[in-house]
């Protein structure tokens, strides 16, 4: 599998599990676990991203392709710095 | 929550999604305006709302997207970095600069952009037989043909893309509308590929920016949810569309939603959305 298959195969899950966790969570619309069920499943929608990422990065780190694993090191610094940057000022 | 609120939502996501998916957009544009003048939610929540919906849209078509190869992932990642820093530097300098203004530049640059798209041809620079490093292939389900691109004007394309980021925090409104032209018109990126790698880098976009509203739990569950599955359902729909769709139509209606954008983004600098 390459680098491609598995970044596409992290997203489809991702999606798929946070899909199938909400439409549970909307079928126990009223109830006390609703909540619950909802917050996790917009959490495995949300980080889906980043997982694709991360399963990018681990890819090429396999395939020791150094230019782009670079390349990527620095974004997830850059997203890193954003997001302690986001939390400060929000 | 009530059914018909549930289903109203997951319309809402469905549409905005269709026309993300085919033209590399969050749906941002569609959905704020909708869930704060039809649902009636605040600004605030509506943001933490769309966002997710962005995610939503921008991760199910990457996904189908990133398998085809129409997602060029070693360009987003590239152009993520770039965009990332110009929205964090975005938003640390929004406070010194009148935001009515800024949207008028961005309104006329997506004028600009859509004329262009309009009186002038694709401009695909076609690779030597040797290739080289900004070399790369994608399947044209449309033709039915192996099709060669090269990237070109790289480094200007990063620094546009800064700028495209920094606009993007300080106004608000997603990027997608810039970089697809930018990779279209400057980097001579085929517009299947440009779309395509937009939604791939939305996504991650917008990941920084719900997962701030989510943890700090100022996210409409319930809306969020519905908007995210009718945005999914959405994202399938649109992957579909775009295989039946040739480069110069994805470009003639592709310039009418910048002409469209354009126009709302007005309405927004003259304080009517």
């Amino acid at each position: 599998m390459n680098m491609t298959d598995r970044t596409s195969l992290t997203l489809k899950t991702g999606i798929t599990l946070g899909i199938i966790i909400m439409i549970i969570g909307l079928i126990f619309s009223g109830q006390d676990t609703e909540q619950h069920i909802l917050w996790l499943g917009i959490l495995v929608i949300i980080c889906t991203p980043l997982a694709g990422v991360v399963v990018t990065y681990a890819s090429l780190i396999e395939d020791k392709d150094w230019k782009w694993v670079k390349i990527t090191t620095l974004l997830i610094i850059v997203m890193i710095i954003g997001l302690i940057a986001s939390f400060l000022y929000k | 929550m009530d059914p018909i609120l549930i289903f109203g939502l997951l319309m809402i996501g469905i549409g905005a999604s269709i026309i993300g998916a085919i033209f590399g957009l969050g749906g941002g544009i569609i959905f704020i305006p909708v869930l704060t003048i039809i649902f009636g939610l605040t600004a605030n929540e509506a943001v933490a709302v769309s966002l997710v919906g962005i995610v939503a849209t921008s991760t199910g078509a990457a996904a189908v997207y990133v398998k085809s190869g129409l997602s060029n992932v070693r360009l987003g990642l590239m152009m993520e970095i770039t965009t990332s820093i110009g929205a964090i530097c975005g938003a640390v300098v929004a406070t010194y600069l009148a935001n009515w203004l800024l949207l008028c530049i961005f309104s006329m640059m997506l004028i600009y952009s859509a004329i262009h798209m309009i009186f002038h041809a694709e401009r695909i620079t076609e690779p030597t037989e040797e290739g080289g490093e900004f070399t790369f292939s994608y399947m044209d389900e449309k033709e039915n043909k192996e099709k060669r691109y090269k990237i070109e004007n790289i480094k200007s394309g990063l620094t546009i893309c800064t700028a495209a980021g920094m606009i993007s925090s300080m106004t608000g409104v997603g990027g997608g509308v810039i970089k697809v032209p930018l990779m279209n018109i400057h980097m001579h990126v085929p517009i299947k590929i440009a779309s395509a790698t937009s939604s791939y880098m939305i996504g991650i976009t917008a990941f920084s920016g719900a997962i701030v509203y989510f943890l700090h739990g100022d996210l409409l569950l319930e809306y969020a949810a519905a908007i995210a599955i009718g945005a999914c359902i959405g994202s399938m729909i649109g992957t579909r569309i775009v295989r039946h769709l040739n480069a110069n139509s994805i470009r003639k209606y592709f310039s009418i939603v910048l002409l469209i954008v354009s126009i709302l983004i007005l309405f927004k600098a003259g304080g009517y959305l």
